[in-house]
C-alpha cells in the first residue's frame, strides 16, 4: 500500500521502472587513467607522481574538520595532478589486471573506527548532495538518532541508478545498513522505495528491514520530506531530519559504507546515461575516476549545441569539461541541447505557489530580488529553498527562479559572514582603544610635573626636556607618521 | 538679522538628526552599518567616531570608502538622506585584501603593532611579526609605519 506523498510536485508519475534487472546494466571496464577531483585548500594529496601505490593506501588526506581524504581504489601508479576547469584532480594509471578485493583489515565493530574509515575513504552522498557521510553518522550518534532510512525513492525523473544498484546487490545494501545503523546508534532500519513490491524489497523485508513505500513525485527523495514518514514530528525550516532522530542516507551510500565495513575500498556506481536522441536510457556500471566522454562514447557522438550535465533533468549541474570523472555524485548524465532561455517578466500568475515542496512564495521572493532587496527575501525563506526547480518548471514565463535563488541565498550567507567578521573587529577595536588610553593614562602619570621649588628646578626640568627631545630626534624618528593612537615611545 | 539666525538654528536642529535621549541608539545603529574597518580615510579616527558624527550632523553619509555604495545606500535608507555614492574625493580601497608582512625583510621593530586598530598583528620587538588573516580588515594603517615597507596588501 503506497502512502501518497503530501502536497506538491510537477511530476506525479512514477518514475522509475520497477523492473531493471541485472542484465540490462552495461558493465564498463576500467579505464586507462582515474582522475580524482581535489578540493583546493581542503585536501592534501599524500602520493608524488611516479609512486607505486596499493589498493587501499591513502592518496589525499583531509586538511580541515570537514573535510574527507581518499584511497586508492585499484592498484596504481600516480601520473601527477591536472588542471580541469578551474579545479585540480589527481591522475592514477591503473595497473594492468587490476582488480578490486578485501584490501584492508576491517575496521570492526568500533563505530569510532568505521566513521574514520569512511571519512579516510571519501565516502560522500551518492544521492547527488556529496555530504561527507563521515559527518552524518557521526551527527547521528551525538543526537541519538533511532532511525535509519535506506534512501531508495530516486524521484529525479527517469534515472534509474538506485534502482539498478538494488536489483543488482541488495544483500550489499543490507550489510551496509546493518554497518551504518551499528556506527549511527540506529536500532531501526527502514527502506524508502517507490517500488515496495520487488524480490529486493521483499528480501530485505524478511532481513528485518521494514520497507516503506513511497509515491514518488518529484520532490519527494528529499530527506527533509523522507522524515516525517517515519516519526510523528515535522522538521522545522533550516532542522535536519537528526533533529527528528532519523539519519537518512541514500542507498548506494549505504552500500558504499558496507563496502568500508568489509575492509574494500568503494571503487564502482551504477549511473543512468540519458541522451536526447539516443532510443533509450542506458545505466551503466563505472569505475569512479573514469571521465565522462569515455561513458558518453556508449551513446555516440553528442549533437552539436549539446551541453553535459551530472545529476538529472530536474537539478542538473552542467560538466563545462568532459574529460570531468565520475564520482560519488554523479547519479546521471545527461546530454541535452542547450536552448537558450528567453525570460521574460513575471506575470503575477501564481503557478509557483503551490508547487513549492517547501511551502514558500516563490513569487513574492522574485519580486524582492528582482528590485534588488535580497535582504527582503530573507524573511520570505529563501534560505530554505531546496533549488528543486518545480517553480521553474511551471513558469510560463521561462524564469530561472532556482539559479536566482540559490544565488540569492549564497549572497545572503555572505553578508551574514561579513556582517559577522566586521564584529569581531568592532570589539576588537574597542578592547585596543581601551588599552591605548589606559596607556596614555599611565604616561601623563609619569611625566615629570613642573618644579615648583624655585626657578633653579624650573630651569632643569626644562633643560631635562629639552635633552630628551633631542635624543629622540638624535635616533632618527622625526619621519615617522605620528597619528591619534599612542605609539611605543609613550611608554618611555 | 534675528531672523537669519532663527533659520540657521532649524536647519542645524535638522541637520542633528536626534534628541539627547534617543542619540545612542541611533548611533549604535548607524555603526552597526558601517564595515568596522577602522581605517579613519573618513576622516574620523575609527566607525564609532564617524558614527557619532552623522548623527550629529557634522558628517555626511557618503565619506565611507571601504564601505562602498552598500553603505551609502544602507545609510541612505536608515537616515532618509539623499546620497549617490562615496565621496568622489576619496580613494574606495579594492575589497577583500589582506595586509601581508614579508618574513625576510621583517626586522621585528614592532611599530606595526600599534598601528593597527584591530590588533591583528602578532609579535615583539626583535621577534617575527605576522598579520593574523582573518582578523586584518584591510584597513592600510600599518603600512606607512614599517621603515622598511615589508607589507604589501593582497588577496587572502
Amino acid at each position: 500500500m503506497l502512502r501518497a506523498m503530501p502536497g506538491p510536485g510537477p511530476a506525479r508519475r512514477p518514475t522509475t521502472d520497477a523492473a531493471v534487472v541485472s542484465q540490462d546494466i552495461v558493465r564498463l571496464p576500467v579505464p586507462e587513467q582515474l582522475l580524482v577531483p581535489l578540493l583546493r585548500g581542503r585536501q592534501r594529496v599524500t602520493v608524488a607522481a611516479g609512486d607505486r601505490v596499493m589498493a587501499g593506501e591513502i592518496i589525499v588526506a583531509p586538511v580541515d574538520d570537514h573535510a574527507v581524504g581518499a584511497l586508492a581504489p585499484l592498484d596504481v601508479v600516480v601520473s601527477g595532478e591536472r588542471t580541469i576547469g578551474t579545479a585540480t584532480a589527481l591522475v592514477l594509471a591503473p595497473l594492468a589486471g587490476a582488480l578490486p578485493g578485501p584490501v584492508l583489515p576491517p575496521p570492526g565493530d568500533d563505530p569510532a573506527a568505521l566513521i574514520r574509515r569512511v571519512r579516510a575513504a571519501g565516502v560522500r552522498g551518492y544521492g547527488g548532495g556529496g555530504f561527507p557521510t563521515f559527518l552524518k553518522l557521526r551527527e547521528g550518534r551525538e543526537r541519538a538518532i533511532r532511525c535509519l532510512v535506506i534512501n531508495a525513492v530516486e524521484c529525479e525523473p527517469e534515472l534509474a541508478s538506485d534502482a539498478a544498484l538494488l536489483a543488482d546487490d541488495a544483500v550489499g545494501v543490507l550489510a551496509g545498513a546493518r554497518a551504518a545503523a551499528r556506527a549511527a546508534g540506529a536500532t531501526r532500519i527502514v527502506l524508502a522505495t517507490a517500488h515496495p513490491d520487488t524480490a529486493s524489497a521483499t528480501m530485505l523485508s524478511g532481513q528485518g528491514v521494514e520497507v516503506l513505500g513511497i509515491e514518488a513525485g518529484y520532490p519527494g527523495g528529499d530527506e527533509r520530506m523522507l522524515a516525517p514518514h517515519v516519526t510523528e514530528r515535522r522538521l522545522a525550516t533550516g532542522e535536519r531530519p537528526t533533529a527528528a532522530g532519523v539519519l537518512v542516507l541514500n542507498v548506494a551510500t549505504v552500500h558504499a559504507v558496507g563496502l568500508v565495513a568489509a575492509g574494500l575500498v568503494p571503487c564502482r556506481r551504477f549511473v543512468t546515461v540519458l541522451a536526447d536522441g539516443a532510443t533509450s536510457r542506458c545505466v551503466v556500471d563505472v569505475v569512479m575516476g573514469t571521465p565522462v566522454s569515455e561513458v558518453l562514447r556508449l551513446v555516440g557522438p553528442a549533437p552539436h549545441d549539446s551541453m553535459t550535465s551530472e545529476g538529472g533533468r530536474m537539478m542538473p549541474r552542467r560538466i563545462e569539461d568532459p574529460s570531468w570523472p565520475v564520482s560519488p555524485t554523479t547519479t546521471g548524465i545527461v546530454v541535452s541541447p542547450s536552448i537558450p532561455t528567453a525570460e521574460q517578466p513575471c506575470i503575477r500568475c501564481g503557478l509557483c505557489v503551490p508547487v513549492c515542496p517547501v511551502d514558500l512564495a516563490p513569487d513574492r521572493i522574485w519580486r524582492a530580488l528582482e528590485s534588488a532587496a535580497t535582504e527582503d527575501a530573507r524573511p520570505l525563506g529563501v534560505e530554505a529553498c531546496t533549488g528543486c526547480r518545480c517553480c521553474d518548471v511551471v513558469c510560463p514565463s521561462g524564469i530561472a527562479l532556482g539559479a536566482a535563488f540559490r544565488r540569492a541565498a549564497a549572497d545572503l550567507r555572505e553578508s551574514d559572514s561579513m556582517a559577522a567578521a566586521a564584529e569581531r573587529a568592532r570589539v576588537r577595536f574597542e578592547r585596543h582603544e581601551a588599552r591605548a588610553q589606559a596607556r596614555a593614562e599611565r604616561a601623563r602619570e609619569r611625566r615629570p610635573r613642573r618644579s615648583t621649588g624655585g626657578s633653579r628646578g624650573a630651569v632643569e626640568a626644562i633643560v631635562a626636556r629639552a635633552r630628551k627631545r633631542r635624543s629622540r630626534s638624535d635616533a632618527g624618528r622625526a619621519d615617522l607618521v605620528r597619528h591619534d593612537r599612542s605609539g611605543p615611545g609613550d611608554d618611555e | 538679522m534675528g531672523a537669519l539666525g532663527g533659520a540657521v538654528g532649524i536647519g542645524l536642529a535638522t541637520l542633528a538628526r536626534s534628541t539627547p535621549d534617543n542619540s545612542d541608539a541611533l548611533v549604535l545603529r548607524v555603526d552597526a552599518l558601517l564595515p568596522q574597518t577602522q581605517c579613519a580615510q573618513c576622516g574620523y579616527p575609527g566607525c564609532r567616531p564617524y558614527a557619532q558624527a552623522v548623527v550629529d550632523g557634522e558628517a555626511g553619509i557618503d565619506q565611507c570608502p571601504p564601505g562602498g555604495e552598500a553603505t551609502v545606500r544602507a545609510l541612505s535608507h536608515l537616515l532618509g538622506d539623499e546620497a549617490t555614492g562615496v565621496d568622489a574625493r576619496l580613494r574606495v580601497p579594492t575589497p577583500g585584501l589582506v595586509a601581508v608582512i614579508d618574513e625576510t625583510r621583517c626586522i621585528g621593530c614592532a611599530l606595526c603593532l600599534p598601528a593597527c586598530p584591530v590588533d591583528a598583528i602578532v609579535g615583539a620587538h626583535r621577534q617575527m611579526h605576522t598579520v593574523i588573516e582573518a582578523e586584518c580588515t584591510g584597513c592600510e594603517l600599518c603600512l606607512p609605519p614599517c621603515p622598511v615597507d615589508c607589507i604589501e596588501l593582497r588577496r587572502p
